[in-house]
């Protein structure tokens, strides 16, 4: 686009016509290209959502009404799952940066072939369902569990301890499983950062503590923001792995929203947590694209 | 401040069995401008980067003054350097990238912004210490990064190819600036190029490298008159090489004699003709002046190119050879026979590999 603006501004009519309409064709082109996962996309995300807004404004009766809203107001316990939602979700995201930054760091000290495989061991995980890893889990933290068991013959606790069915299970398999999440968008960053950059600051007089602290790490900031974010975000939502390692105990919103629908089938209120839930998540994206495009305005990442 | 020389011992690096620096000697005298000058991949980026401190060598030994820097970690040795795609720090404004060095150092807050701001002021930007280094054009962050190198006072200064990404003639400016900060600051400069002509503009001397070894060091006016071997005659300036048979203890060129400018007997095996094409003049028929050797050939094509006329001419064997004159004068028409001249004080004569 433009190109073709720029194009058209110049005094040779002729060709800018032509781009013009070479850009349009292509455009078309790609656009009936795309039309399949637009309708995938119209069809499984946008009539589903579209009804599930509709739904949250249905009443018992079946008639058009607020008392779904009014209910997450009024009944202190649906704040409180929230709140637990949004806890975990930042625990969560804690731990991953503080497992995961050292993790991203380390990777890229690795010499080129064992990159290939510390990725590869970060990424394999995705290949096995998120059931049969959460299942793995209940398996290590069970009270005869290879975990207790391990701290047991080492002498670090008498009698196991509860790893399971709590929010500590809970904690343990999300990060798990939500670490190569902001693994790779932060190998990324690191990878980025140009190694001159580095030199550049010893040059100067940097050791290398002052290096990381001054270079490396705020260069790696944007990279450790976004995979923070898909965390956070994909935290929020998550159903499997809370709902299996809780054991009952944790209670997050979508496990409430599931709930409301299997026991009781109560559409509207689902609907209504599904919005908030929805509509929360929406914030937090924004937030941090905010948050990314202000310190992009000023403190650009890339010369 | 003093500046201090460098000394470079027996200076050797292999990756693997590949060697990139070959027993390199070279002495940098205190306040000397410095140019390595060679083809890609002989060896002067790594030569820089030993000098750094970011490349520890197989073995030799790096002296700043009379201490060894071999082995002492590049955030101690105390050198400005100036990197080819500038390495500004794209998270901090022009003025904190310019201050990094002098914060690793013990200087006051106040000391630091005077000289941040002198800093600036060398390289005449001191409008733009807010600015981030994306807000800048090429030839100011060129500008920027000379000016945080020489910031904290450095006794050396080691620039690697500074002026690569800029167009020519902000490159020729920078070049005249350079060379005139060098000369306000006094201080010991380390400059890689791989331009020749950048090499004999700026350079109080001009070390030629070629596949990691020294192949000649010298000012660039005695590089180019008296290139030392083939390599350096070949690599500086629009020579023609002409191989050279030996009869009778005389050195013939297509069977006419060739007097050099040096003695006969110090020139080795294989001998070579060197010839800048500035230096040859087109005869007249007849005439001979005294101390020039004669090359006689055919004139094969004359290209006006604005400042000069490049003239070749082809020689009895096919070899062709350049010459450069400011008209037209004196030549005869394509085919014909040409008679050159070149004064015998001129003629450069070299061993062969
Ligand atoms: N880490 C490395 N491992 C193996 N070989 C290397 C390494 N670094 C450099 N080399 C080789 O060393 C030689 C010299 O490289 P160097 O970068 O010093 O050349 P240069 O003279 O600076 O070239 P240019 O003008 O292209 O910058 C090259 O042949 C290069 O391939
Ligand atoms: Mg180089």
């Amino acid at each position: 686009m433009t190109a073709a603006s720029y194009f058209t501004g110049s005094d040779e009519a002729g060709s800018a016509a032509t781009l013009k309409d070479d850009e349009r064709r292509e455009r078309l082109a790609i656009a009936g290209l795309s039309l399949p996962a637009l309708l995938l996309v119209a069809v499984c995300l946008i009539i589903p959502v579209g009804s599930l807004l509709a739904l949250s404004f249905i009443g018992a009766q079946g008639n058009l009404s607020l008392e779904n809203y009014q209910r997450l107001i009024d009944n202190k316990a649906y704040l409180a799952i929230f709140l637990t939602t949004f806890e975990i979700s930042a625990v969560i995201t804690l731990i991953c940066m503080l497992l995961g930054y050292p993790l991203a760091y380390f990777i890229t000290l690795l010499p080129p072939r064992a990159v290939g495989f510390a990725m590869l061991a970060i990424i394999l995980p995705f290949w096995t369902s998120l059931l049969v890893r959460t299942y793995a889990w209940m398996v290590l933290l069970q009270k005869q569990g290879l975990v207790n068991s391990t701290l047991l013959k080492l002498g670090v606790i008498d009698e196991p301890i509860a790893l399971l069915h709590n929010y500590a299970g809970t904690v343990i398999g999300m990060s798990h499983i939500m670490l190569p999440f902001l693994v790779l968008p932060l190998y990324g960053a690191m990878k980025a950062i140009d190694h001159d950059l580095i030199r550049a600051a010893a040059n100067l007089g940097a050791g290398p503590i002052v290096r990381f602290w001054t270079v490396s790490f705020p260069l790696s900031l944007p990279g450790l923001g976004a995979g923070a974010l898909i965390v956070f975000v994909l935290s929020l939502g998550f159903y499997v792995t809370p709902a299996l390692l809780g054991g009952g105990k944790v209670t997050m919103v979508a496990m409430r929203i599931q709930k409301s629908v299997a026991l009781y089938p109560n559409w509207g209120a689902a609907s209504a947590l599904a919005v908030v839930l929805l509509v929360v998540t929406a914030l937090v994206l924004l937030l941090g694209l905010w948050i990314w495009r202000r310190n992009r305005g000023n403190r650009p990442v890339m010369s | 401040m003093t500046s201090l020389p460098i000394s470079i011992r027996s200076l050797t690096k292999a990756h693997g069995a590949l060697t990139v620096l070959d027993g390199v000697d070279l002495d940098v005298r205190s306040g000397e401008f410095m140019t390595l000058l060679g083809p890609s991949g002989s060896g002067k980026t790594t030569l820089l980067m030993v000098i750094a401190g970011f490349i520890r060598p197989s073995s030799g030994q790096v002296l700043v003054g009379d201490k060894d820097m071999t082995r002492v970690p590049p955030h101690r040795r105390d050198l400005g350097m100036v990197f080819q795609n500038y390495a500004l720090f794209p998270h901090m404004t022009v003025g904190e990238n310019v201050a990094y060095p002098l914060k690793r150092r013990s200087y006051s807050k106040a000391e630091i912004a005077d000289k941040v701001n002198a800093a600036l002021k060398i390289v005449q930007l001191e409008a733009l210490s807010e600015r981030y280094p994306s807000q800048l054009s090429g030839g100011q962050k060129q500008r920027i990064a000379l000016a945080r190198a020489v910031s904290f006072d450095p006794r050396i200064l080691l620039m690697d190819e500074p002026l690569s990404a800029l167009d020519k003639k902000l490159r020729e400016h920078m070049q005249i600036e350079i060379r005139d900060l060098h000369d306000r600051l006094g201080i010991t400069t380390i400059y890689v190029t791989h331009d020749q002509r950048e090499a004999l503009t700026m350079s109080d001397r001009i070390a030629v490298i070629n596949e990691g070894r020294i192949a000649q060091v010298d000012a660039p006016a005695a590089l180019y008159e008296k290139p030392k071997n083939l390599f350096v005659a070949d690599f500086i300036g629009d020579s023609t090489i002409l191989p050279l048979h030996r009869e009778a203890g005389r050195l013939m060129l297509n069977g006419a004699p060739i007097h050099p400018g040096c003695a006969p007997e110090a020139i080795g095996t294989a001998p070579h003709l060197v010839i800048r094409p500035e230096k040859l003049e087109v005869l007249r028929d007849g005439q001979l002046p005294a101390g020039q050797n004669l090359i006689e050939g055919a004139l094969r094509s004359a290209l006006f190119q604005g400042d000069s006329v490049l003239v070749q001419v082809e020689l009895a064997d096919g070899a062709v050879l350049s010459l450069r004159q400011p008209g037209r004068h004196n030549l005869p028409e394509p085919g014909h026979r040409i008679r050159l001249g070149l004064p015998i004080a001129d003629t450069v004569v070299l061993a062969g590999a």
